[in-house]
């Protein structure tokens, strides 16, 4: 088991985080244990963030005093990951039926904070978070890049990073992902330096991720 | 100096223009609940109007204006505020867990009820089927005539008197035994379409008076919520359910599709202009979610003369 990253464990080609709540899987992952400590497995294929590091995206910064707004949380798979690494992380998610699953998984990790709310209107929880380091998003919206900068404009601290999962079939289906993925990266170039870009092959179709930073 | 003012789900804070607080009001925590709807429609709370005396700047956002006051979203003054995280943590989840069960409404009941009203239905006729393949072995022609569930499980009960295949030993008797399975699903089916009706005539009366329980309730299962229906312009609502034709019409320029799942309403049915009557249908269905969706009177029986008159 070697740590890549702060918090992100690599052994046999398969991604790990130490399990703060020992014990305690969240969606079935399997345990590994070396020398006392518990690694849950990060499954690529289920997640975005863990998908992008084994692609080898560098510059993901997260580490025990970082805090995160993590927009489209949906049910806690990727935030119980980002949980295990960080210190606070805002989980947003709309949904109602996917966010009673969130909301267990914040009753056992008690650095989750769950927000019940919609990323396309910030206004609208303004007033239920702070200022953070790392903003991540996945959400599937048409309209999911101006939705991004405008989180980034209003939470993310100067020179904080900020990871954005682009889904090409929710932009314009009938375009081909490049193009499209070609298009985002203009347009983040205006607000932000983007530092690295990744599509996600094979773990996620028709994927990329963006790491940008604020100026 | 400029202070500046910002609310958060912990309370209202006055800050100085290093962000340290200078004045704040807590709330307690039935008042975080109580006040979150106004704050997420950004509107003034008594709080921060009793505070608002030498705050010339707003941090966030107000729908309505106030003299002497800017507005800011600058992300360093949110920074630099003090809020403790596990604090944060406790009233947002209160919060959370409050506002789910206020969306919890009754026309999330119709959707379930109606979704496993059409699975059982399924699973009924699928069983029967299996039945079927059995009964024809023993009896052809009597299963071939055959129409209803009910006939198929009189062929089991009460076997003909010459069976085609001598069948002995217990083999009938087995399946008699099992299809008490499928009568219970048929009977308890029936007793969730009474509950689905009962629960339409409080939440949608004019729906269930104009479009009958089962069709409407699909109606709203379809659209996702008594509101989307509502929302939705009756030529939509009129090929509900035909998503398939509708989308090869825009993909490939077919024929629009006429109608949807209210096909099955005896008034589109039994029409000779099947498209005209789906549209007439269609359009008094929409008239009606409005109406329940925004707790008008019930004149579903007016709706539906109007639209007999019309199609005749």
């Amino acid at each position: 088991m070697r740590e890549i990253q702060t918090g992100v464990f690599e052994g046999n080609r398969k991604l790990y985080t130490l399990n703060k709540i020992k014990g305690n899987p969240v969606y079935g992952e399997p345990f590994v244990n070396q020398n006392g400590k518990e690694f849950r497995e990060w499954n690529p294929s289920r997640s975005k963030l863990a998908a992008a590091i084994l692609k080898g995206m560098e510059g993901i910064k997260i580490d025990e005093k970082t805090t995160v707004l993590y927009l489209g949380a949906a049910s806690g798979t990727t935030v119980s990951h980002v949980a295990d690494i960080c210190k606070w992380v805002f989980a947003l998610e709309f949904s109602v039926e996917t966010f009673s699953d969130l909301l267990l998984v914040a009753e056992k990790r008690k650095n989750i904070i769950p927000l019940l709310a919609d990323a396309t209107m910030p206004e609208e929880y303004f007033h239920r978070v702070k200022a953070v380091d790392f903003l991540y998003q996945d959400i599937a919206q048409k309209q999911q890049v101006e939705i991004f900068e405008r989180n980034c404009r209003l939470f993310l601290k100067p020179g904080g990073l900020g990871f954005l999962c682009v889904k090409a079939r929710s932009i314009d289906v009938s375009k081909h992902p490049k193009k499209i993925f070609g298009e985002v990266k203009e347009q983040l170039k205006n607000s932000f330096r983007v530092l690295d870009n990744r599509t996600m092959q094979p773990f996620q179709r028709d994927h990329a991720a963006f790491l940008v930073q604020r100026r | 100096m400029a202070n500046f003012m910002f609310t958060s789900v912990l309370g209202v804070f006055v800050c100085n223009e290093t962000g340290k607080i200078v004045k704040k009001r807590l709330f307690s925590d039935s008042e975080q609940i109580k006040y979150q709807p106004m704050l997420k429609e950004n509107k003034w709370i008594s709080p921060e109007l009793e505070m608002i005396k030498g705050v010339e700047l707003f941090l966030g956002f107000k729908t309505e204006k106030k003299e002497g006051i800017k507005f800011s979203q600058d992300v360093r003054k949110l920074d630099r505020i003090e809020l403790d995280f596990e604090k944060l943590r406790l009233a947002n989840t209160a919060i959370s867990k409050q506002e789910i069960s206020d969306d919890f409404s009754e026309d999330s009941v119709i959707m379930h009820a109606i979704r496993t009203y059409d699975e059982t239905e399924r699973v009924v006729n699928a069983l029967v089927m299996r039945l079927r393949d059995f009964t024809k072995q023993y009896a052809p022609i009597e299963t071939d005539k055959a129409e209803t569930p009910e006939q198929i499980l009189k062929l089991l009960r009460t076997p003909p008197n010459n069976l085609a295949v001598p069948i002995k030993g217990g083999h009938i008797k087995a399946f008699l035994e099992f299809s008490k399975c499928i009568t219970e699903l048929e009977t308890q089916k029936e007793t969730l379409e009474k509950h689905l009706e009962l629960t339409m005539k409080r939440v949608a009366p004019n729906l269930l008076g104009v479009g009958g329980a089962l069709i409407s309730a699909r109606l709203i299962s379809l659209a996702g919520s008594l509101k989307n229906l509502a929302k939705m312009t009756y030529s939509k609502l009129q090929v509900l359910g035909a998503e398939k034709a509708m989308f090869r019409h825009v993909k490939k320029g077919s024929k629009t599709p006429k109608h949807g799942i209210i096909i099955n309403h005896e008034i589109v049915a039994s029409a000779k202009l099947k498209g005209r009557a789906a549209r007439g249908l269609a359009e008094k269905l929409s008239h009606a979610a409005r109406l329940d969706y925004f707790k008008g009177e019930n004149m579903a029986e007016k709706l539906l003369a109007d639209l007999i008159e019309k199609l005749k």
